[in-house]
């Protein structure tokens, strides 16, 4: 027995569980560092739920401030034409909002005359360019078009007949009897007919509308006659790609997935304190590790006319390993005045050390992505990304050998920075499947890192994951 | 305050449940702190170290021994660490003498001291024969437990321990002429 010892039971009564005085301010410290550390663990979280939301707030902020109209393509730019404008021609009836006051007959027919030059591009409108300056975009107007004109675009198509030269004004727009005589007077046959500003017009409605939704009925198939004289030919099928300037800008999404992870060791600080074994048995301790993660993403094309956007979002991610290690310390290392390891004493009671458990870390991360987004088919598209990837771990749970410490430590213990910028980039093939909604696959490498304090030095790793994923995302 | 309860208050973080952990158990380890540490400074640095973790592990404390075993060995197991990282101690010194003569000493006479007269003592060893000491005397560790907190032999632990015992009963001695320790 021990305590048999003179000495030993002497030394025991004198000091065994001898209490010490304390003083204030070692509670007042320790109060402080645990106040600190609930504060720090409350706002963490939520500084890296708040990045991602004010992104997303930024976005939403944005679409809702610009001008949704749609911009003319550069086809239309190159022919020379804008997209059909309703001016003061007396042969088109105007939107009441702009209509002037009504002429006699008499007056209609000079000033018809008098602008007729005048108006010679622009003017004149047939039926078919108004139903598709209509149609287009929904109900989408040219950007020149005059806000009141666009506000009832709609109506005006809807009167427009069949020849297109004389229009005659529904009664629920012109309810006015003196008016609605004036234009029945009219001779259609005396309005001047623009036949070479007619052809060029059908040659932009012979190519498909490239800010057509592809798969819209309302979209004229058939023959269009824009002029009882002129007879455009059968527009061509339209091509299936949704062109960058039609597709939604926006998306939200949620995404789940799992990740097989490889960890290895990127670096030993204090190498010549640590033991010999340090990171093979590291990198064995690492080796069953596997991902799952769930991801709230949001993606922004910054403009109509390019690809290229804004792809972030939070991700929580959870790395569990099923760890089965077990190291025989037969070399017990011998270090110098320095700490430095000087040579390895074989011992001849060997100690064998153990860590069979579940272990596992809790990531935030941020991944803030640069994205090229491009249609690879009528409703598919496809989009690649990169960029840094900011990281928390947020909490850990298991054992792993420490065997600098000949022992077994808690892995959150024995991890000395919890914060860290890494990089991730994937691809990802989506297709519309209901309306706003599109559903996605992505591939994605993502590399971050991990640093081990070790007693007597730090172990640097890498933690590199391989993602599957499933992304469902709403897009506006 | 009973134990179990102190245990739930306190991994809830329950304020008044930690000031009460500390007002109990407390004394207790910043004794121990400054037994391994030998100044008061050290002291209060492992003290700190070693309360925080048992308020950040307390609630994985599966009473497997009591309260106060399992807070005073994360004192321990601090206060390793501590010097360890500090001093670069806990080096092995000559451990080829580890394998010649290991026998335990002790005086002639039955002796017993003060607390303060037993730090004096032991601030007269090395740093590593004083936390031999305190492991396998005052905190009844064995010298497998040791050699594993150690990391180093058994062998090692018995040798660094038959020095010190060595030089402590030389001590004793020497003291007891003088007069300085009771008999």
């Amino acid at each position: 027995m021990k305590s048999s010892n003179r000495l030993n039971k002497a030394l025991k009564e004198a000091l065994d569980g001898k209490p010490a005085p304390l003083r204030e301010a070692q509670w007042e410290r320790l109060q402080a560092e645990l106040g600190e550390k609930k504060e720090k663990r409350r706002f963490l979280p939520w500084f890296f739920l708040l990045i991602p939301l004010l992104l997303i707030a930024v976005g939403i902020g944005y679409y809702a401030l610009t001008d949704h109209k749609t911009p003319q393509t550069g086809m239309q730019e190159n022919n020379g034409l804008s997209m059909p404008q309703v001016k003061s021609h007396d042969s088109v009836i105007k939107p009441e909002s702009v209509q002037e006051p009504v002429k006699t007959s008499a007056e209609s027919s000079e000033s018809s005359e008098s602008k007729q030059p005048v108006n010679k591009a622009e003017n004149t409108l047939p039926e078919a360019e108004q139903t598709n300056a209509a149609h287009s975009a929904g109900a989408g107007r040219s950007l020149s078009e005059p806000p009141s004109a666009a506000g009832s675009g709609d109506k005006m198509a809807g009167n427009t007949n069949a020849s297109g030269a004389a229009v005659q004004p529904a009664p629920a727009l012109n309810p006015d009897p003196q008016k609605k005589a004036i234009e029945t007077e009219r001779n259609p046959s005396e309005r001047p007919v623009m036949l070479s500003d007619m052809q060029m017009r059908a040659s932009t409605l012979a190519m498909p509308d490239p800010m057509a939704i592809p798969g819209d009925s309302s979209w004229p198939q058939e023959t269009v006659e824009a002029n009882p004289k002129t007879k455009v030919a059968a527009l061509k099928p339209l091509k299936p790609r949704m062109p960058a300037a039609s597709r939604p800008r926006f998306a939200l999404g949620l995404a789940g997935g799992f990740a097989f992870v490889k960890t290895s060791v990127s670096g030993l600080t204090n190498e010549q304190k640590l033991h010999k074994d340090t990171r093979s048995v590291f990198e064995q301790s690492t080796e069953r590790q596997r991902s799952g993660f769930l991801n709230l993403n949001f993606d922004w094309r910054f403009f109509h006319s390019l690809n290229f956007g804004l792809s972030t979002g939070l991700q929580y991610r959870v790395i569990g390993n099923k760890m089965d290690v077990a190291y025989t310390l037969r070399e017990v290392p011998m270090r110098d005045l320095n700490g430095d390891i000087a040579f390895y004493f074989n011992i001849g009671d060997s100690l064998i050390i153990k860590a069979k458990n579940s272990t596992a870390f809790r990531f935030v991360n941020v991944p803030v992505k640069l994205s090229y987004a491009f249609m690879a088919g009528a409703r598919t598209e496809l989009q690649l990304s990169g960029g840094p990837n900011f990281s928390l771990l947020a909490g850990s749970s298991g054992y792993t050998i420490s065997l600098n410490e000949g022992s077994i430590r808690p892995v959150g213990e024995m991890v000395s920075q919890l914060f860290d910028v890494g990089y991730t980039a994937g691809l990802m093939a989506s297709r519309q499947v209901y309306k706003h909604w599109w559903l996605g696959f992505e591939t994605q490498f993502q590399r971050n890192h991990l640093s081990y304090d070790l007693g007597y030095g730090i172990l640097k790793s890498k933690m590199d994951t391989y993602n599957l994923s499933v992304n469902l995302r709403y897009r506006f | 305050m009973k134990d179990q309860e102190l245990i739930k208050a306190c991994a809830k973080g329950d304020a008044k449940a930690q000031r009460h952990l500390y007002d109990v158990y407390g004394p207790v380890v910043m004794g121990l702190s400054l037994r391994y540490a030998g100044n008061h400074d050290d002291a209060e640095e492992i003290f700190h170290d070693a309360l925080m973790k048992v308020y950040k592990s307390i609630a994985g404390f599966k009473g497997e021994s009591s309260l106060k075993t399992w807070i005073c060995r994360i004192g321990v197991n601090t206060a390793l660490d501590f010097l360890r990282k500090k001093k670069s101690a806990l080096m092995l010194e000559h451990i080829s003498d580890s394998v010649l003569e290991i026998s335990d000493t002790d005086v002639e006479q039955e002796v017993s001291f003060e607390a303060e007269m037993a730090m004096k003592l032991l601030s007269h060893l090395s740093l590593n024969q004083q936390i031999i000491i305190n492991m396998y005397v005052i905190d009844d560790m064995s010298h497998r437990e040791i050699a594993q907190q150690l990391n180093i032999s058994e062998e090692a632990s018995r040798a660094q321990y038959s020095r010190a015992k060595r030089a402590l009963a030389d001590l004793v001695e020497k003291k007891r002429v003088k007069n300085e320790i009771k008999q």
